[in-house]
């Protein structure tokens, strides 16, 4: 009885350790896929997204960045980040460090909750914990709080870890399988355009590579003439495939996220970014 | 000139009979619509639980309840139809990519 359960205990020992394999290995050869298609692109510029690719495009870019255009955010972001609630706290009280340069930890799988948690998610958390109403969840003040977080956390390594836990794999597949699934009625996936298509021109845009997408996040694009998060982005990426978006911040897009995010580890934090 | 009746009689007889069948038309027709609506919104809503909803069909839908309320059951046949179509597409979709993954 004592060998069959030393058995069994060892069985499942390998099984936890081949399935806490997977991501690495997932993130190894998705990494390795990038650095084979794109040669000449260093690691860290992957976070500079299609301006890592064209020399043109970066150039006009560059010149965008002199004057960004998500300064006033950023301003407006610190602001809102450093006024105390009504009862006396401040956002700062929520989070770790008091909630300066922690970007590169998110998302995280929370254990207690059983479910990935999001930097915006926890901004508004926090504001709902201190008697605040929560902020719109794709723009405005919810960006640009987290636009300011952001900006504190540059320079500093993207950092996701996918712990020894069932439940915090099964979000990381269900992020993985969502990123590689075909939908909506042009049968796109996030990989069709950001993997398979890198460096593609799609009219007159180059597709960006997914390595490092999300660490400009939250982007002002001039497409928006505003600061959105990532989870709009997704949401306007799933409506371009003519799919039925998800609801920023529901569990696809966290689990999504998580995922994204996770394969952009090692990455430096430049956001929040400037895009078209 | 004055016509007598009984020459205008097989004409109103006919005239009375096309509208009748118009009616049954467009009565059979409203059904259908009607019906192939119903299933339509049933199959999407069964696509937008397994999260492979369509982005317009939810827009098809609103156009096809306006068309069949309009009185516009041809058009809304069609729409009812065009949605059921997407919506088994979807289902199709969540099933196909059940197993989705990196190809390198």
């Amino acid at each position: 009885m004592k060998t069959l359960t030393l058995i069994a205990a060892g069985l499942l020992g390998s099984l936890i350790s081949t399935v806490q394999a997977a991501p690495q290995d997932d993130l190894d050869k998705f990494r390795a896929y990038f650095t084979k298609i794109l040669p000449s692109v260093d690691f860290q510029d992957f976070g500079n997204g299609s301006y890592a690719i064209d020399q043109v495009a970066r150039a006009n870019w560059e010149a965008i960045e002199e004057f960004p255009p998500y300064e006033i955010d950023l301003e407006e972001g610190q602001t809102l980040f450093e006024t105390p609630f009504a009862n006396g706290k401040s956002m700062a009280d929520c989070f770790a460090n008091g909630g300066i340069g922690i970007r590169q930890n998110y998302p995280y799988f929370d254990e207690k909750s059983g479910e990935v948690k999001t930097l915006e998610q926890e901004i508004n958390q926090c504001r709902e914990t201190n008697g605040e109403k929560p902020y719109k969840w794709k723009k405005g003040k919810l960006a640009a709080v987290s636009a300011y977080m952001v900006y504190t956390s540059r320079g500093n390594k993207i950092d996701i870890k996918i712990p020894d836990d069932p439940r915090a794999l099964a979000a990381y597949e269900e992020g993985k399988r969502f990123f590689y699934a075909k939908r909506g009625q042009l049968n796109f996936s996030c990989a069709d355009c950001h993997i398979y298509s890198t460096s593609k021109q799609l009219r007159s845009e180059i597709l960006s590579p997914a390595l490092g997408q999300v660490s400009h996040f939250p982007v002002y694009r001039s497409k928006w003439g505003e600061l959105g998060t990532l989870h709009r982005r997704y949401t306007g990426c799933n409506k371009q495939v003519r799919a039925q978006p998800f609801k920023p911040q529901s569990k696809e897009y966290r689990n999504l996220e998580y995922f994204h995010t996770f394969m952009s580890n090692g990455i430096e934090v430049n956001g929040p970014g400037a895009r078209k | 000139m004055k016509l007598h009746p009984y020459i205008l009689l097989p004409f109103l007889v006919t005239g009375c009979a096309s509208q009748a069948v118009e009616k049954t038309t467009n009565a059979a027709a409203n059904e259908s619509a009607e019906k192939v609506l119903a299933v339509a919104i049933a199959t999407n809503k069964e696509a937008n639980k397994l999260g492979y909803e369509w982005r317009d069909t939810g827009k098809w839908i609103k156009k096809a309840q306006a068309a069949l309320k309009a009185g516009k059951e041809a058009e809304a046949l069609k729409l009812a139809k065009k949605i059921k179509a997407a919506a088994k597409d979807g289902i199709q979709q969540a099933a196909d990519q059940k197993n989705a993954g990196p190809l390198f």
